[in-house]
Order: structure tokens, then C-alpha cells, then sequence
């Protein structure tokens, strides 16, 4: 993997004067980041990806004391190393010129690993404020911090917060306000005044003056020093003793490693720990590939001397600092004050060998009935919406008019079937997703399913997007961004197109399951989950790479914050409208234009020998097939529509194993258009496009093989 | 022999039914005399040396290293499992699935393959 350092320097430093201040929030994953996030941006949000990377970017805006903030919520990650997208890309974000502050956001209750974090970023020597959220949990336990201890320590702000209530969260703003501009930290927690700043509310007449004075400063020195915490960030004597050496060899290349504004003993700690990224930086000459080998030299002679990995040496070192900070800081520390709460109970339950499964069950199914009840209702809404609006539209232009044809039916057509197939499933499903995320179920059921995902070659984590794609596959496979390697990322989202969605359930509960029995829709969901089965197994072999194991963390159960989860839901909607239903309504048109040309009906002359001879369907079907392809369920409606002018009933349409047939095809043949779109964002168009094809020629064989078994067996006995 | 994991399952599958049998008792005895072996080494304050997965729940552990590839390594030092670290097995997954962990105040989950990796000692003095 290559690294592409930011190139162009950017006007931060030059004096020119912008009241812009660009902030990234960081912290481990589950801390409390995205809440804070939206405390502070509301609404205005964009969802995008990292610029070539799969990795989703949070970005929002807002305006306070005058000063414009823009906002980016990092990835929660554990550490600054290369084991996943997230971490490359948060660590050449946080360097990048872009940043003008780092607000660290630490969990209060998890001190010691969120500050393993916290020293990671200390190494980057960016200007960084400390964010202790939770502390209403900790002192609830009655175990309080010593802030003003740990501003001694730090040598930078550390603040006190309550995400959800947002208390905190705004001076975390003013002292942003106070570094970067004013680059001018201040101790809180200093008795007597003397060197306490006056906060930036209550100066307002001062301001315009002090810009201009801070504009002329600024171009004249550094804008923010950072400083010497070199007693907290030292990692024992001889691993010291090591870097220092090093850096003196870096040190001569500082003109070339400028331009990727790692700090020189960042680059010593991480060239020293074996850090692919880093040593693809100095592999470039002679005299730099000496410096990877004497370092090479450093770790082997660290690792003989502790008996220990270089990563090892230096973690354990980290998190002793870590521990004589927290004896220092913390008082009452007692990690053991948790008593058997409600959520505690709860775990123990869905954790459990038996209960823990029929749960699970529960969810996909509570997650099925949710998206079907709800997404039905509405779509019946939307459905009628558009019967009403078209009869003024037929009854003036008349509903022969070419134009009313390509523009009502084709492209509002495809709208209000966008909106009322699509979106209305998407939008309660987002909802259930984001309540499921926020409570803490999900890692519980991939803990239970760890074993058995890994006979199909992938670990645990899979079982999560897998679960959101009984409601709906698009947000599922958008969801297999969690995997961290690309294997897992493109084994996940082979197998979560292929689970059957809340429109693929409507198609064969309506037609199999209304006709034939249930016993007939159990029989098509065990072929469907053996084929994910299979393919899981087959995907397995023919990737390269071997199987990660589960390292996840199970954090506890909480009540969902209904503020997060209606803003994600909404941030998450928003960001579907704009991307796939533009494309929705292209396609609309397209197949609007082929039925005005009358194109339909060589397609199904074309398909025939495919779905008439090999599938031993009717030929009219060709078409919904094509149709499916844009929306699953639209299929089902079709055939109704279809029976109903020829004045028959759907069983006399179709025999019972045409039927099976056909909703094995509408099961397996391809993943809907909206999903092959969300899987080529993330992976390569290359790989929708394989999974497509593959998905296809699986459930033609499968079709076939059922038809003719069938045709064999008939004629047998 | 039959498995430890396996024949708690059973035991509780069992009791659950409230069925009793001689082959019950048998997979009883044999559970027993383990947890008598366990605690006779308890007692002498002598530590015993295995890996994770053989400890029993709720059973407090320290670290003494991790026999891991490089990359699993790093991942879990970052965690906190490096040597010295007091780690407590909270559960076990069914079907010889992942295990859960109390580290340094998180819970975390980790795929049996790698916990059986992380060698940890036995000691009567690890207070969390």
C-alpha cells in the first residue's frame, strides 16, 4: 500500500488570517465521539468516503463566537498503527495541514485504554485538547478525576464533559478558540487567576481588535508550541536510548520528511516497530535503507534483551506511564465498583447458550416485521399518493402523450417507486440499525456466531452486517465497512447481498408462501442460506489471505439516545437519497423509453430460452425479471397485475413449481440495482460486477437444477 | 475424553430437564476432580501455566505472553494484553466460540484461536 502524503502546503502557518478553524474529534471507538459530533454540528452534516479510501468521512459545520468550525469525526480507532484503513487514514489525516486541533475525546470510564490513544496522538505532536466524557457515569460510582493534576501532566487542556447531556461540549470550542488563535492554553483549574485567560464570551468588544493583532503575530511565530511532555513519553531506557539514535540519523533527512509532517521521533518510534507505512517513506536511497536496516538492528537486540515483540516493549512501557498517571489523577480507583446492573443482566442473557440464540432469532425477525410493517404502510401511502396525482395528469395531456410517458410515468414513475419501494423501507430500517448499534447488541450476536462464520472463512463481525441485511441489503453492505481487512470487507458483502431482504421476503411469503405453504418457504430459505453457505466456502478457498481472528470489544448495553439515533437516521437517509435514487430514476426512464419502443418484447423473446427452456417458466416473466433487478418486490406486482388483465388467478398463472422457481431466481439472481451500486462504492466496480455475474449464473443453476429435478422426478415415479 | 466446554453444556442441558443418570454423575465426578485439581494448586500458591481458553469463568488470570503473529500481537498490546496484565475470563461463547475478557476495565471478545495464544499464570495474589 502506498502513501500518499498531503502535497501542497496549505496557508495555515504563512500569516494570512482566516477565522476558519478546523477541528478533528479522535478517540477509541464507542466514547462518545459521534455524540459530541452532533451536539456540536446539528444538521449539518456530510456523509462522504475518504478521499480513495473506503472509509466513511463525518464531516459538519458551525458557527460560534464569531469564529466558523469545521468539524471532522475520525474513526473510532485503538491506535495509531497500520492493522486497518481507519488507523492509516485517521494518522495522515491528523498530520495533514488541514487540522488545526485535535480534540481527543477519552472515555471516563475506560481511563487506561483511552489514554493509550491519547499517547499515540501526544507522539504526533499536534495541538490537541482532552475530552473526558462520561463523567456523570464516573462520579455516579463516586470515583472523581483530578483535572487540574492532569493539565500538569499534559501540559494541555483537559476538560471535563457529558456528551449526551452536551455539558462540556461548547468550551471545548472556546478553548480551540484560545489555542489556535490565540495559541495561548490556559489551566482551568490554576488557583488565583493570575494566569487565567478571560474566556472568549465575555470580550466580545476586544475581538476585532485582538484579530488583527493575532493575524500580525502569527505570521511572525510558530502558532502553537507544542510541549515538552518528554517525562510521560519516555518508553524506558535503552528503547530511549534506541530512538535517540535514530533520530539522529533522521534527523539528516529532515528536508525530505518534512513533506509528510510526521514528527522525526514519531517516525524513530514507528521505523523502529516495524511499521510497513513508515518504512516505505525512508525506502528510497542508499543511505535512507541504512537507516531501516540499523533500526532493524535496534528492535532485534530490544527483542533479545526483553525477551519480547518491539510492539510489546513499547505498549507495556505506554500503559506503565499510563498507570502512574492514573494513580496520580484518579481518586477512589477501583475498576471493581461495577455491581450486577440491569444491562449486566441483559448481557447474560444474550450471551447465553440457548436464550442468547433464540434472541438472536428474535431480533432478524423483530428486524424483518419492522421494515415490512413499517415500509408497507408507508409505501401504500406513496403508491396512492401517485394514483391521485396522475389522474389530473392523465385526464389533461392524455395517457397515450409520448411525454407523458417518459416524464410522469418513466421518470416520476421511478421516483415515487424509488421513494415509495425503496426509501420507505430504507428510512425505519436505518432506524432499527442505528437503535440496534446504539444499545450494544450487535457485537453480542457476533460473539455467538464467531464459531460458526468461521466455517465459512470470515470471523464473527460478519454476522452484523449480515443481521441488517434481513431488513434491507443496501445499508448492510454499506455496514461491511466495520471488516477490517479488504478479504473480510469483500467476503462480507458477497455474503450479505445474498441474504434475503425484507422485498425478497414480500416476494415469496406473497406467492409461495400465500399459494403453497409454509413449509415450501422454509424449503427456499434452507437453499437460500446453503448457497451462502457454499459461497461463503468457495470465497474462502479462492481468496487470498487467511481468516483474522475476533478481537472486538463487547462495551456495555445502554439506553439509546434518541437525539444520535434520529440525526444518524436522517444523516443516513440523506446520504442514500442523494446517491442511489438519482440513479433509480435514470434507470426509471430507461425502462420507460424500452416500453414505449416496445423493446419489451424482444427481451423476453431473447430470455426465453433461458427462462422458458432451463427455468421451464412463462414467458411473460423475462420482463419482471428485468424489473427485479430495480426493485425485487416490483415483480410480485407485476405478476399480480399481469393476472388480473388476463382474468385469472396468479395459481392459474403459474404452477406450484414454477413458482418455487421463480422465487428461487428472485431470491438468488442478482443483488438489487441500489445494492450492486453500494457494494461497488465499497469495494471496485469490478467486484460488484463479479458478484453480480456470479450471483446469476448461481441461481440459474439452481433454478435449473430444481426445475429439472422436478421434471425428472415426475416422470419417474 | 470427553471436553470440559462440552460436558458443562451437557450438565446444564441435563439439570435442565431435570434428568438424572449415572452418566450424569459420571461427567459430575469428572468435573469435579477437576476443579479440586484446580484448587489444590491454588492452595500451595504454586502458579499453573496455561493458556487462556483452559481457564475457568470469572476466573482471574496474569498474562505472560502472547504466542501470536506479529500483526494479532500488536493489536492486542495496544488493547492492554501485554505480560503483567491481569486479565478476567468473564464467559465463554457455546459451540467452543469466542471468549469474553475483562482487560484493564473493557470487555472484550476474542476468537478462540488466539486466546488459546495468550499464555497466562494462575496467581493468588492478582486482585483486579
Amino acid at each position: 500500500m502506498s502513501c500518499h502524503p498531503p502535497k501542497k502546503k496549505s496557508n495555515k502557518n504563512n500569516g494570512k488570517y482566516k477565522d476558519i478553524i478546523n477541528i478533528a474529534l479522535a478517540g477509541n471507538p464507542n466514547v462518545g465521539k459521534s455524540v459530541i459530533f452532533n451536539q456540536l454540528t446539528g444538521l449539518s452534516q456530510t456523509i462522504g468516503n475518504w478521499p480513495g479510501k473506503t472509509v466513511e468521512r463525518m464531516e459538519g459545520h458551525l458557527n460560534f463566537l464569531g469564529y466558523q468550525f469545521n468539524i471532522v469525526d475520525l474513526p473510532g480507532i485503538y491506535s495509531l498503527s497500520t492493522y486497518s484503513l481507519e488507523e492509516i487514514v485517521s494518522r495522515e489525516y491528523i498530520v495533514s495541514e488541514e487540522v488545526d486541533i485535535i480534540i481527543n475525546v477519552i472515555d471516563a470510564t475506560n481511563l487506561e485504554r483511552n489514554l493509550f490513544f491519547t499517547f499515540q496522538l501526544l507522539e504526533l505532536e499536534v495541538p490537541m485538547i482532552l475530552a473526558i466524557n462520561q463523567m456523570d457515569i464516573l462520579r455516579k460510582r463516586k470515583i472523581d478525576l483530578d483535572f487540574k493534576r492532569l493539565e500538569e501532566i499534559f501540559k494541555l487542556p483537559v476538560l471535563p464533559v457529558v456528551a449526551v447531556h452536551g455539558t462540556g461540549v461548547h468550551q471545548l470550542l472556546e478553548e480551540a478558540i484560545e489555542l489556535v488563535i490565540f495559541h495561548h492554553p490556559h489551566s482551568h483549574y490554576v488557583e488565583g487567576g493570575k494566569n487565567k485567560h478571560e474566556h472568549l464570551s465575555h470580550d466580545y468588544h476586544l475581538r476585532e481588535e485582538s484579530k488583527l493583532k493575532i493575524a500580525q503575530e502569527r505570521s511572525a511565530q510558530k502558532y502553537f508550541q507544542f510541549p515538552d511532555l518528554s517525562s510521560i513519553l519516555s518508553y524506558g531506557k535503552e528503547v530511549e536510548l534506541k530512538i535517540k539514535d535514530l533520530l539522529i540519523l533522521i534527523n539528516e533527512y529532515r528536508e525530505y520528511f518534512l513533506q509528510f509532517n510526521y514528527p522525526s521521533r514519531f517516525l524513530a518510534i514507528k521505523i523502529l516497530e516495524n511499521d510497513e507505512e513508515i518504512i516505505n517513506i525512508f525506502d528510497f536511497d542508499d543511505k535512507s535503507k541504512h537507516i531501516i536496516k540499523k533500526a532493524e538492528k535496534y528492535r532485534k537486540e530490544l527483542e533479545d534483551l526483553h525477551g519480547e515483540d518491539i510492539n510489546t516493549i513499547i505498549s507495556s512501557e505506554i500503559y506503565n506511564n499510563i498507570h502512574k498517571i492514573i494513580e496520580k489523577t484518579v481518586l477512589d480507583y477501583n475498576p471493581e465498583t461495577i455491581k450486577e446492573t440491569l444491562a449486566e443482566k441483559i448481557d447474560h442473557i444474550t450471551t447465553h447458550s440457548i436464550w442468547g440464540y433464540v434472541i438472536l432469532v428474535l431480533v432478524i425477525v423483530g428486524i424483518y416485521a419492522f421494515t415490512f410493517i413499517v415500509g408497507d404502510f408507508l409505501g401504500g401511502l406513496v403508491e396512492d399518493l401517485f394514483m391521485n396525482l396522475s389522474i389530473p395528469i392523465y385526464a389533461t395531456y392524455g395517457e397515450d402523450n409520448f411525454w407523458v410517458k417518459l416524464l410522469w410515468d418513466g421518470a416520476m414513475g421511478g421516483f415515487f417507486g424509488a421513494v415509495g419501494g425503496v426509501l420507505v423501507y430504507v428510512i425505519p430500517f436505518f432506524l432499527i440499525i442505528e437503535i440496534l448499534q446504539d444499545s450494544g447488541y450487535l457485537p453480542r450476536a457476533a460473539f455467538l456466531m464467531d464459531r460458526v462464520m468461521h466455517v465459512i472463512g470470515v470471523h464473527g463481525k460478519t454476522i452484523i452486517p449480515m443481521i441488517l441485511g434481513f431488513g434491507c441489503n443496501v445499508p448492510a453492505c454499506a455496514g461491511c465497512r466495520i471488516m477490517e481487512t479488504e478479504r473480510e470487507k469483500k467476503i462480507s458483502v458477497a455474503l450479505t447481498s445474498l441474504v434475503p431482504c425484507a422485498a425478497v421476503m414480500t416476494v415469496v411469503l406473497g406467492l409461495v408462501g400465500r399459494y403453497l405453504g409454509l413449509l415450501w418457504v422454509l424449503f427456499l430459505f434452507i437453499i437460500n442460506f446453503s448457497v451462502i453457505l457454499l459461497v461463503g466456502r468457495i470465497l474462502k478457498k479462492i481468496m487470498p489471505g487467511e481468516c483474522t481472528e475476533l478481537i472486538m470489544e463487547m462495551h456495555d448495553y445502554r439506553v439509546p439516545n434518541p437525539n444520535v439515533i434520529v440525526k444518524q437516521t436522517y444523516m443516513r437517509s440523506k446520504e442514500f437519497i442523494f446517491k442511489a435514487l438519482p440513479i433509480i430514476i435514470i434507470l426509471g426512464i430507461l425502462l420507460e423509453i424500452m416500453l414505449i419502443f416496445n423493446l419489451l418484447e424482444p427481451i423476453n423473446i431473447v430470455l426465453s430460452p433461458i427462462t422458458v427452456l432451463w427455468l421451464g417458466l412463462p414467458v411473460v416473466v423475462g420482463v419482471f425479471l428485468i424489473y427485479g433487478i430495480l426493485r425485487k418486490e416490483l415483480t410480485l406486482v407485476l405478476l399480480a397485475i399481469l393476472a388480473a388483465s388476463m382474468g385469472v388467478t396468479i395459481l392459474e398463472l403459474m404452477t406450484p413449481i414454477q413458482m418455487i422457481v421463480f422465487c428461487l431466481i428472485i431470491m438468488l439472481y442478482f443483488p438489487c440495482l441500489a445494492t450492486a451500486i453500494i457494494i461497488a462504492k465499497q469495494t471496485s466496480w469490478r467486484y460488484s460486477l463479479s458478484i453480480s455475474l456470479s450471483e446469476i449464473v448461481i441461481a440459474l443453476l439452481i433454478g435449473g437444477a430444481v426445475y429439472w429435478g422436478y421434471v425428472f422426478f415426475t416422470n419417474f415415479f | 475424553m470427553i471436553k470440559f466446554g462440552a460436558s458443562k453444556n451437557l450438565n446444564m442441558i441435563f439439570s435442565f430437564f431435570q434428568i438424572k443418570s449415572k452418566f450424569l454423575l459420571e461427567i459430575k465426578i469428572m468435573i469435579s476432580s477437576r476443579y479440586k485439581n484446580h484448587n489444590y494448586h491454588k492452595k500451595r500458591g504454586t502458579p499453573l501455566i496455561k493458556c487462556l481458553t483452559e481457564c475457568d469463568k470469572g476466573e482471574k488470570t496474569k498474562v505472560l505472553g502472547v504466542n501470536a503473529g506479529f500483526g494479532a500481537k500488536r493489536r492486542l498490546a495496544n488493547l492492554g494484553i501485554v505480560p503483567g496484565t491481569i486479565i478476567k475470563k468473564k464467559r465463554e461463547a457455546p459451540f467452543h466460540g469466542p471468549l469474553e475478557i475483562i482487560v484493564k476495565g473493557s470487555t472484550l471478545a476474542i476468537g478462540r484461536g488466539l486466546a488459546s495464544k495468550i499464555l497466562v499464570e494462575c496467581d493468588q495474589t492478582c486482585d483486579l
